[in-house]
């Protein structure tokens, strides 16, 4: 067998990414567009007045599921929020199994139901036997499965004032700041699939930021793009917006991103 | 070319360039003008850059715009069927009915002639219009529909529903404001006079000041309110369960589910029957008023004015400010103080003023030249010999209001007719249901002030956001609206008696003549007077039947313009009171709305593979499969068939479903599930697994591998995945087993390599050992190829050596790649969907749902070795148990047929004889390998003999097919297993 190059992981969005002409750089073995020709003060500026709109499916997710779920995050994590309520997101690092790798990086933890949880992290974790596998330490746990479904989602963020006008266009879902507050998660019905909505808004010189990622089956990444960029309209303009202004607006997201170190220009 | 101001509506610019036609009417094809200028009657239905029945009162004027005045042929001015006038006698009420019950075919014949002469716009240029955008690149118009979920929708925006709207916000509920103007205020925004709303607490910030600017002051207040949002020129066209208020916006749907629903959709003025009330140049009050105020068009120079309530004298007063003369004023009421300042004003204008008096007739061919006015009796009824005439231009007409009930009926709302009023009005009202303003019937400011107060503070108060009003501010609010209402109740009584139902009876001649009623009760229909109370003679006494039969208020107005008057009729015919009459049911949409708005944006969900620019790069062309999109052919089926069969060949196989099954009764599981054995697969061995349903139906196929113990890698047909992943989760529920079934699908991208060369292109790639020693047909493993985690799968569909290979979605362009770059010394090719049906085609693999039915069993299939009686309980043991031993009544077969011409799929089959219909052909190919056409048909089995032979009837050819059961390529599958 000859030496094989490293594989280069590529979002379902590159092709829209290379159409709008972004820059791109490498994260964690992905092309990640860092930004798009009008540059990141521009899309700083964008989602601080109306929404810009960002490829997020470099996140890894890890999905634990079955009865014995509660008990595994338990015995995984110290933190006191875990393992949350349904419909709850715990920010931070809530997982630390050294058998996740260093370079894995917890950003949140969303508990889609009682014997359902998803981990969204940056960085990588240790291959396993099949490309799926994830193995953990800690005290063997009956009855909970851990999958890494990082490739089965697609994400996209949604940043600014006007995330609620355009979400409110997809979904039929209550989705309003009232109903639906940073910190909760959901999973319904987005543009006629089936996406998970995670509230979480990001912080730019002490002003809060209405952001929202939403995870989709990666096939439909183009058209889910699509569709939130033709539902905005003159009133409501949708930008996109590269890695670097995504972090100014997410400092905490960015911090654990510098922390796995597999930023390559 | 017509010019216009900024803020004029179409019609206002129309009729201030001196068109008073802008319609003709639906079935006499009378020149019909502005009448209510509020978006309220089908008079002013335009087309506009070729959308019809557009309303031209509403639709604000832009620069370019084409309007065209419809169903008027050659013109709208001169229209060659407003003859359909002269044979009116031969088209009485319910003339379809009568006509064409005894000639049913002929009604297909004139239907079609029926519906161009009754204008309304046209689909075909509709369609036209759509088609030319398309054309140009266009995308057709643009619409979007919008979910929002408030605690409170306030619907209207007069100054009730701005009171209730800041009422509710300001007590902390989150309101959304939908109206159907594009400032607040209502009726407001064109009155004078200054504003008194008493003494309550909160009142003192909205009085002192004129009509106008207190309607100004409302929308700015509500613009700036935090909690509130307000649509302007939304029309609120439905209520439907749990409160969901659809709402269209121009091209815009709202949805609207509201916890608490305020409606305050006020009152609008009806259409009088009388002689001519049709004529261009018949106004009712409160379009006049705005016409005054909104646009500055006066709507003539002479004007006479009938009332029957205090509006009127507004009205009149309007007019002589804006310079219009007013000839005569006609007030119904008998008992009215005429010493007013403002009936002075009319007085010395030289107005003629007549109180007791209503209109008998409009005067005038097309237009209005004048009106004969009568006198009332005690009771309503018009009184002979009493007819006064006066020359004018404009009719104003002011007699009444009808509360806008229609959402109120929709909402459960019960609406009872009130005798003192003249007007239906809520008596009960669901919980989550409120009502304030002129729509309660109660025509006061002040009493509508207190109404929204109570309503926004009620509509509050029961929700968790907001802050609960204080009981004594509501008991104080109820105190003060029952004081007030009293009061008008008591002002209203004084006055006298009035026709409030819109109708002046006729007098009689006294020579037992019946009076003519030839006034318009419906003008979207044309139906008359005199055909309702035909229709009541005829015996259609109820109002529900009466509205069937005569189309009273089923017409674009749905009726607004109608319902008051039609009841009128109903109850004067039949004898009865107007509260015994009733009134129709109005049910959603009780507005038109347009079906692209319905529809909504065009989210039509499209899955692409990780590989899909590829393909695009290779020049495929590609296919739908459901929703995904997939290569059909590259270059072409032969070209890669060859590849295929002598090189290699590559496919996306990235839209299989792809399931992961982990869990202690997972073997269980899969064992219940297929008909096949699974708990007794080795780990990293494959096999074919079918599906079936209780009946022993296939429902599906694919692969099942084990990866562990308890861990199953599993694939599905692409069509079938979330069908198979519900099926396993609902058994693995229903059986309590211990089974996490994760749809994987999406994850990864798969391709088949496959053909003579596929394994020293794959040893190029990988260290995993692919000799046949080590990895055999059906056995699994996992691996890097080209430095990507791969499971490997040793199966084959086409029929050759080839590895199906998993791999995580988003290395597909790199993985791609690399194997076309490491396939090129050995003659690779990709190959598309329809040169994999050929390759399979040849080895009999049957493709599940093309070479199956919904009844098809794995006997029929031919395919009894992947049932296994022997184990435990699986769904369909029972059915398929019983059919094992049955003759199945179907047979897959294969077939050969000889010469040129290749049968189609689903081409029918016959008896060799030819005289009996006895299956179908599933799937047919010209084989290159066989060097003829070669196919698969589900046939009668007893004539499914080996070696036997039926007909197939492929267009106009009848073709011998040779039925045979050996595979027609590589029949041992030594290449398959090599």
């Amino acid at each position: 067998m000859a030496a094989t190059p490293t594989p280069l992981k590529l979002s379902a969005l590159h092709h829209k990414h290379l159409e709008l002409k972004a820059e791109l750089l490498k994260v964690d073995g992905w092309m990640v567009p860092d930004h798009y020709p009008k540059g990141p003060e521009d899309e700083v500026k964008a989602a601080m007045t109306s929404l810009a709109i960002s490829d997020r499916s470099q996140l890894g997710k890890l999905e634990i599921k079955g009865p014995g779920t509660d008990s595994l995050l338990q015995s995984i994590s110290s933190s006191p929020g875990v393992p949350g309520a349904p419909g709850e997101v715990l920010l931070g690092p809530v997982l630390s199994d050294p058998a996740l790798g260093a370079a894995f990086s917890p950003l949140y933890l969303c508990k889609l139901a009682r014997d359902q949880a998803l981990l969204v992290y940056s960085g990588t974790l240790p291959p396993g036997p099949n490309p799926m596998d994830v193995a953990l330490s800690g005290r063997p746990v009956e009855r909970a499965y851990a999958t890494n479904v990082t490739s089965v989602y697609a994400g996209i963020n949604l940043s600014g004032p006007n995330a609620f006008e355009i979400l409110s266009r997809l979904t039929q879902v209550d989705v309003s700041p009232r109903s639906f507050p940073s910190g909760r998660c959901l999973q319904a019905g987005f543009a006629n699939i089936l996406a998970l909505l995670v509230h979480v808004d990001g912080r730019y010189e002490g002003q809060a930021v209405p952001s929202y990622d939403l995870f989709f089956g990666r096939e439909y990444a183009e058209y889910v793009w699509d569709s939130i960029m033709e539902a905005g309209d003159d009133e409501v303009g949708v930008f996109p917006m590269g890695i670097s202004a995504y972090n100014r607006l997410h400092p905490d997201a960015a911090k654990t991103a510098g922390r796995t170190a597999g930023v390559n220009r | 070319m017509i010019s216009a101001y900024e803020g004029d509506t179409v019609a206002s610019a129309l009729y201030a360039s001196g068109v008073r036609t802008f319609s003709r009417s639906f079935l006499f094809h009378r020149k019909r003008g502005l009448l209510c200028v509020s978006g309220r009657c089908p008079n002013c239905m335009v087309t506009v850059d070729g959308v019809p029945n557009v309303r031209a009162c509403c639709e604000p004027a832009r620069e370019g715009m084409k309007v065209k005045r419809q169903n008027g042929w050659p013109s709208t001015d001169t229209d060659i069927f407003s003859g359909v006038q002269l044979i009116e006698r031969f088209l009485p009420v319910g003339f379809y009915y009568k006509t064409f019950i005894n000639f049913p075919t002929e009604w297909a014949n004139t239907q079609p002639m029926i519906r161009r002469l009754t204008g309304r716009g046209s689909v075909k240029q509709e369609l036209a219009r759509w088609n030319a955008q398309a054309a140009s690149g266009g995308h057709g118009d643009r619409f979007e529909k919008q979910y929002l979920h408030p605690d409170v929708v306030v619907v209207g925006g007069g100054p009730a529903g701005v009171f209730a709207a800041l009422a509710a916000s300001r007590a902390g509920a989150s309101a959304v404001l939908v109206h159907d103007q594009p400032s607040l205020g209502g009726h407001l925004r064109f009155e004078g006079d200054t504003v008194d709303l008493g003494s309550v607490e909160g009142a003192e910030e909205f009085s002192g000041m004129r009509g106008y600017e207190l309607a100004a002051k409302l929308d700015r207040l509500a613009r700036a309110e935090e909690n509130l949002r307000v649509y302007d020129n939304a029309n609120a066209f439905g209520l439907y369960e749990s409160n969901e208020v659809g709402v269209v916006q121009g091209n815009k749907m709202l949805k609207l589910r509201a916890k608490q629903l305020i409606i305050s959709t006020g009152a609008g003025e009806y259409l009088t029957v009388f002689k001519n009330n049709d004529l261009p140049g018949v106004l009712l009050g409160s379009g006049v008023r705005r016409m005054l105020a909104l646009y500055g068009v006066p709507p003539g120079k002479n004007a006479v004015v009938v009332t029957n309530n205090d509006s009127g004298l507004s009205l009149a007063n309007a007019l002589l400010e804006a310079g219009v003369k007013v000839s005569a004023f006609a007030d119904a009421r008998t008992k009215v103080d005429t010493s007013s300042p403002r009936f002075e004003a009319l007085r010395k204008s030289g107005a003629i003023l007549l109180t007791g008096y209503s209109i008998k007739e409009a005067e005038g061919g097309g237009r209005v030249t004048g009106a004969t006015l009568i006198r009332l009796d005690e009771n309503g009824a018009a009184t002979a010999g009493t007819e006064k005439s006066f020359k004018c231009d404009t009719i104003c007409l002011a007699n009444g209001f009808e509360p806008d009930a229609a959402l109120l009926t929709q909402a459960r709302c019960r609406v009872s007719y009130d005798e003192a009023l003249g007007e239906f009005i809520p008596s009960e009202s669901p919980a989550s249901v409120q009502t304030c303003g002129d729509v309660t019937g109660i025509h006061d400011l002040r009493c509508a002030f207190l109404q929204a107060n109570i309503a926004g503070l009620q509509a509050a108060s029961g929700l968790a956001s907001a802050t609960k009003a204080p009981a004594g501010k509501l008991n104080e609010l109820s105190a003060s609206l029952k004081s007030a209402e009293t009061a008008y109740r008591d002002r209203l009584a004084s006055q006298g008696p009035r026709p409030i139902i819109g109708i002046v009876s006729e007098p009689t001649d006294g020579k037992g003549r019946k009076p003519e009623m030839n006034g318009f009760a419906c003008i979207c229909e044309d139906v008359k007077e005199k055909e309702l109370a035909q229709a009541v003679e005829e015996g259609f006494r109820d109002i529900e039947i009466l509205k069937r039969y005569s189309t009273l208020t089923m017409g674009p107005c749905e009726g607004k313009m109608c319902a008051t008057p039609g009841v009128g009729i109903c109850a004067r015919e039949t004898g009865r009171s107007i509260a015994d009459a009733g009134r129709t049911v109005s049910r959603p949409p009780y507005l038109p709305v347009p079906m692209g708005a319905l529809a909504g944006p065009g989210l039509h969900p499209v899955k692409l593979t990780a590989m899909h620019y590829k393909h695009l790069e290779a020049g495929a062309t590609l296919m739908d499969m459901g929703e995904w999109k997939r290569p059909h052919v590259y270059t072409s089926v032969f070209e890669e068939y060859s590849a295929v069969r002598t090189k290699v060949g590559i496919i996306d196989l990235s839209t299989l479903g792809r399931l992961d099954v982990k869990g202690r009764d997972a073997p269980k599981l899969l064992d219940f599930i297929y008909t096949h054995t699974m708990s007794k697969l080795q780990n990293g061995k494959s096999r074919y697994g079918v599906i079936c349903d209780d009946a022993g139906a296939i429902l599906d196929d694919g692969t099942v591998t084990r990866l562990g113990e308890d861990h199953y890698f599993i694939t599905t047909s692409t069509g079938n995945i979330d069908f198979v992943e519900q099926w396993l989760t609902w058994w693995a529920v229903a059986k309590k087993w211990e089974a996490q079934v994760t749809n994987l699908t999406s994850g990864f991208a798969a391709v088949n390599v496959a053909g003579p060369r596929a394994r020293d292109l794959l040893r190029t790639l990988t260290d995993v050992d692919l000799s046949t020693e080590k990895f055999p047909y059906m056995a699994s493993g996992s691996g890097l190829v080209a430095g990507v985690p791969c499971i490997l799968l040793r199966i084959g569909f086409v029929g050759e050596t080839g590895w199906e290979i998993h791999f995580p979605a988003e290395y597909g362009e790199y993985f791609w790649d690399r194997l076309m770059e490491a396939g090129r010394p050995f003659g690779i090719m990709p190959f598309g969907v329809e040169t994999q049906r050929l390759l399979r085609l040849e080895k009999m693999h049957v493709i599940v749902s093309q070479d199956t039915d919904a009844l098809s069993t794995p006997y029929e299939a031919n395919m009894a070795w992947v049932v296994k009686l022997d184990k435990e309980d699986f769904v369909g043991k029972a059915a398929l148990t019983f059919a094992k031993d049955e003759v199945p009544q179907r047979r897959l077969v294969g077939f050969t047929v000889e010469g040129e011409v290749v049968p189609h799929d689903g081409d029918q089959a016959f008896s060799p004889d030819g005289s009996t219909l006895i299956g179908v052909v599933t799937s047919c190919r010209y084989s290159p390998a066989a060097q003829k056409p070669v196919g698969l048909a589900l046939i009668r089995s007893d004539l499914s003999a080996d070696g036997g032979t039926f007909l197939v009837a492929s267009g106009t050819s009848k073709l011998n097919a040779k039925i045979t059961f050996v595979p027609f390529y590589d029949p041992e599958g030594r290449r398959l297993k090599e």
